[in-house]
């Protein structure tokens, strides 16, 4: 039977029955509503949680102990046999040269270094992998009170890190409006025009002149007193580190550029602004917020009074960008920033050499943020990193993807119930349908139609019908999403992590809501078609 | 001589089961010729329609052998018995049996929709204008049969039948709803088609001018072929 010619019939079919159809299509559209409504809202869930919160390829290696002096042990962490050869090509290629020297170090030590690093970077299923540096002593910001029209200045602890300059994005020209609006997700920005995230310390011709008030330094540059820790750059001797600090002068210094994470401003916005009344921070007034600067007192605490070995030191820190790759609850410096602190303030012996115990703290890395390429490579990585000896940072993604993955099941499994429901619905009316065009059946038969052609017509009539539900189901999801959205934004107060949108609706999904109709209604309409195509034409043809 | 086109032998045919089993056809034996134009007529359950449904592959649960235009009907599976109604037979019912949700010409090409072949909607259209043309149909091609007189719903029905060309036509009971007039007019239609395009026409009437306009005329009573005539039978 020429399928144009089906479709002539099914479509006269409809028309004819639409009424019975409407009705009995009404739960199928109610199902298949549910149903891509329910997936696409845990899909645009899970994109806010896997794409803001815990973004799902981002994997953070850490050592084994939180205490980096167990991490200092010599002990080897792996004997030769956990590591396999494979792991150490460069490249990752197997059929890469094998780098011995690397292999071997892996052996001996259970901190993070430059050469795991780069061991990582040469994984194949590493897309970027950069490392991070915990402060490893204690800081305390106060200002704000200009950008936030405050009486007093905000005073709070603060935690730092540091990453290098070079895995950020820096724009280098200002952002259009247009720029601005576009989802955060999609801005490629980190650090904003016209600042820079740079450790202007390492700039060695810079010349910081003697000064008594800002006026002296030129815009962006701050007169503040001696970093002692600056000359670690260019150490000369480390000996008495705390006389070497120059108490008479005052110098014209860089602000230190920090960069705070879209959790914090997500954080600022839902929970700290509203509680304290303070301005959130949107996309139209970030700009204001860009190139804040506050002092930080580093090494001094709000928590505990135990005084560190050598003088605290006051610096201005500068915002200078909104990244994902920044820590979540504190600022982003410059990584060279962060290991010149941390080796400033670890605990020296007598001659002025830092602790073994302590030099970890500014030779290694707290962890490594690595991106992976694909969600199929993250077990293989992981297993990796534990070969190595060391383990990933506990975010609780899994855990959190899991209870998403859960509730989307049982609401899908809902939405499943009742289309079976319906499809069963369906199979009463083509029941009904079929007793009603018995003779018509008959009459097919007698000019020549087979089973098949039967068959074919009312399941072709199923088809275009559960084609129709699904199409309705899919565009009502759609609206209701729609509608949630506009609810969401214009109604629901600010909450952290507001999404943009709470649906997220992909091509497979559309596709899967009209073939789960279509499945449905052909799955409801199987048994009846069937009957029908087994009724004796003469049977079919008697008087009713 | 004109060739068997229809040969039926020994042909037994029960209805319902067990104790209430009834036997409508008995030991029938009957051969149609190629360009035979026969009435079959017989009281009410002598078995007339049984053995049109029997003739048109409609009902294959008999015993015995019927042989229609060289093809033994109870050995064809679905896909040629139905082929076999598409192309060589044509039906032609009392009670018209058009489908009402179609137009006219969608009726009368309803049977080129199960051909097997795909043939172009044109073509398609064109045949079924042809054949409702012949028939003075012209200005119905896209009426619905809710709009047509019994006469001009029994020509579509036949209009339908032809559309195949068929070369026997299965006519049960076909001015059992029409008026004398339009009755005569049908079986006036039914003999220019056995003379002018030879189709073998095999009518089941009960109605006397039916079976006198007809050359050859069997008596079924009870299942049983009682008379045979080429004069037109009592008709009772």
């Amino acid at each position: 039977m020429n399928i144009l010619n089906v479709i002539k019939l099914v479509r006269k079919n409809i028309s004819r029955n639409s009424k019975q159809l409407l009705v009995a299509s009404i739960g199928i559209v109610i199902g298949l509503w549910a149903f891509s409504l329910f997936l696409s809202f845990g899909l645009g869930i899970t994109n806010v949680v896997e794409g803001e919160i815990f973004p799902w390829d981002k994997i953070e290696v850490i050592p084994p102990a939180t205490n980096l002096e167990a991490s200092r042990s010599r002990t080897p962490v792996a004997n030769s046999s956990a590591c396999d050869e494979n792991d150490f090509y460069i490249d990752g290629k197997p059929n890469g040269t094998v780098n011995h020297d690397l292999a071997l170090k892996f052996h001996k030590k259970r901190y993070l270094d430059n050469e795991v690093v780069e061991m990582i970077r040469h994984r194949p299923e590493v897309r970027t992998a950069y490392p991070k540096m915990k402060f490893t002593f204690p800081a305390v910001a106060e200002g704000g009170q200009d950008a936030l029209h405050l009486a007093n200045p905000l005073r709070t602890e603060i935690f730092a890190d540091g990453i290098e300059p070079g895995t950020l994005i820096q724009c280098n020209e200002k952002e259009t409006a247009e720029d601005m609006e576009r989802p955060r997700e999609v801005r490629q920005c980190d650090v904003y025009f016209p600042f820079q995230f740079k450790d202007y310390a390492l700039d060695s011709d810079l010349d910081e002149p003697i000064c008594s008030t800002s006026d002296d330094c030129g815009p962006g540059v701050y007169c503040e007193e001696d970093d002692p820790a600056k000359i670690w750059v260019f150490p000369l001797n480390k000996q008495d580190v705390g006389n070497m600090r120059n108490r008479y002068y005052k110098y014209c210094y860089h602000a230190i550029p920090v960069l705070v994470s879209t959790y914090l401003l997500e954080l600022w916005n839902g929970s700290v602004a509203p509680a304290h009344g303070y301005p959130k921070i949107s996309k139209s007034t970030l700009g204001t917020f860009l190139g804040l600067t506050f002092d930080t007192y580093l090494g001094l605490s709000m928590f505990t009074s135990k005084a560190q070995t050598v003088p605290s030191i006051t610096r201005k820190f500068q915002l200078v960008g909104i990244s994902r790759k920044a820590i979540p609850l504190g600022v982003t410096a410059p990584l060279s920033v962060a290991a010149r602190y941390n080796d400033y303030f670890a605990t020296r012996d007598e001659a002025g050499d830092v602790l073994d115990k302590e030099r970890p703290k500014a030779e290694t890395y707290s962890s490594i943020v690595v991106r992976v390429k694909s969600k199929k490579q993250i077990t293989s990585f992981l297993a990796f990193v534990k070969k190595l000896g060391f383990t990933q940072e506990d975010t609780n993604a899994e855990t959190v993807g899991l209870v998403i993955l859960f509730i989307t099941g049982i609401l899908v499994f809902i939405s499943f119930v009742i289309v079976i429901i319906a499809a069963i619905n369906i199979a009463n009316t083509y029941f009904m349908i079929i007793s009603e065009r018995r003779r018509e059946i008959g009459i097919m038969r007698a000019i020549g139609a087979n089973r098949g052609d039967i068959r074919s017509i009312f399941l072709a009539e199923a088809a275009l019908l559960g084609f129709l539900d699904g199409g309705l189901g899919l565009g009502l999801g759609w609206l209701t999403a729609t509608f949630v959205d506009w609810v969401i934004w214009h109604v629901v107060p600010e909450f952290p992590f507001k999404p943009e949108t709470a649906f997220h609706f992909p091509l497979w999904l559309v596709i899967s809501t009209v073939v789960f109709g279509v499945a449905f209604c052909v799955f409801g309409a199987l048994f009846p078609a069937y009957k029908a195509a087994k009724i004796e034409p003469s049977e079919a043809l008697l008087p009713q | 001589m004109n060739e068997e086109i229809i040969s039926l032998t020994k042909v037994n045919k029960y209805y319902g089961h067990g104790g209430g089993r009834q036997q409508v056809l008995h030991d029938l034996t009957l051969t149609i010729n190629q360009g035979d134009f026969i009435s079959i007529v017989g009281t009410s359950g002598s078995g007339k329609t049984t053995l049109l449904n029997i003739v048109g592959g409609l009902d294959r649960r008999y015993d015995g052998t019927c042989v229609v235009d060289g093809k033994q009907v109870e050995k064809l599976d679905d896909k040629r018995l139905a082929r076999m109604r598409n192309e060589t037979l044509g039906f032609v019912f009392q009670s018209f049996n058009l489908m009402e949700h179609l137009t006219c010409w969608e009726n009368v090409a309803l049977s080129a929709f199960f051909q097997g072949s795909n043939i172009p909607q044109t073509q398609i259209y064109n045949r079924a204008v042809e054949v409702l043309d012949r028939f003075g149909l012209h200005d119905k091609i896209h009426s619905q049969p809710a709009n047509l007189s019994g006469g001009q719903k029994q020509r579509v029905a036949i209009a339908r039948a032809l559309y195949n060309k068929p070369k026997i036509l299965l006519c049960d009971e076909p001015t059992g709803n029409l008026d004398s007039k339009t009755g005569d007019d049908v079986i006036e239609l039914f003999k220019s088609l056995n003379r002018e395009d030879g189709i073998t026409l095999l009518v089941i009437t009960h109605e006397e001018r039916v079976s006198k306009a007809t050359d050859r005329s069997i008596l079924l009573e009870d299942g049983r072929i009682v008379s045979e005539n080429t004069e037109a039978p009592p008709v009772k």
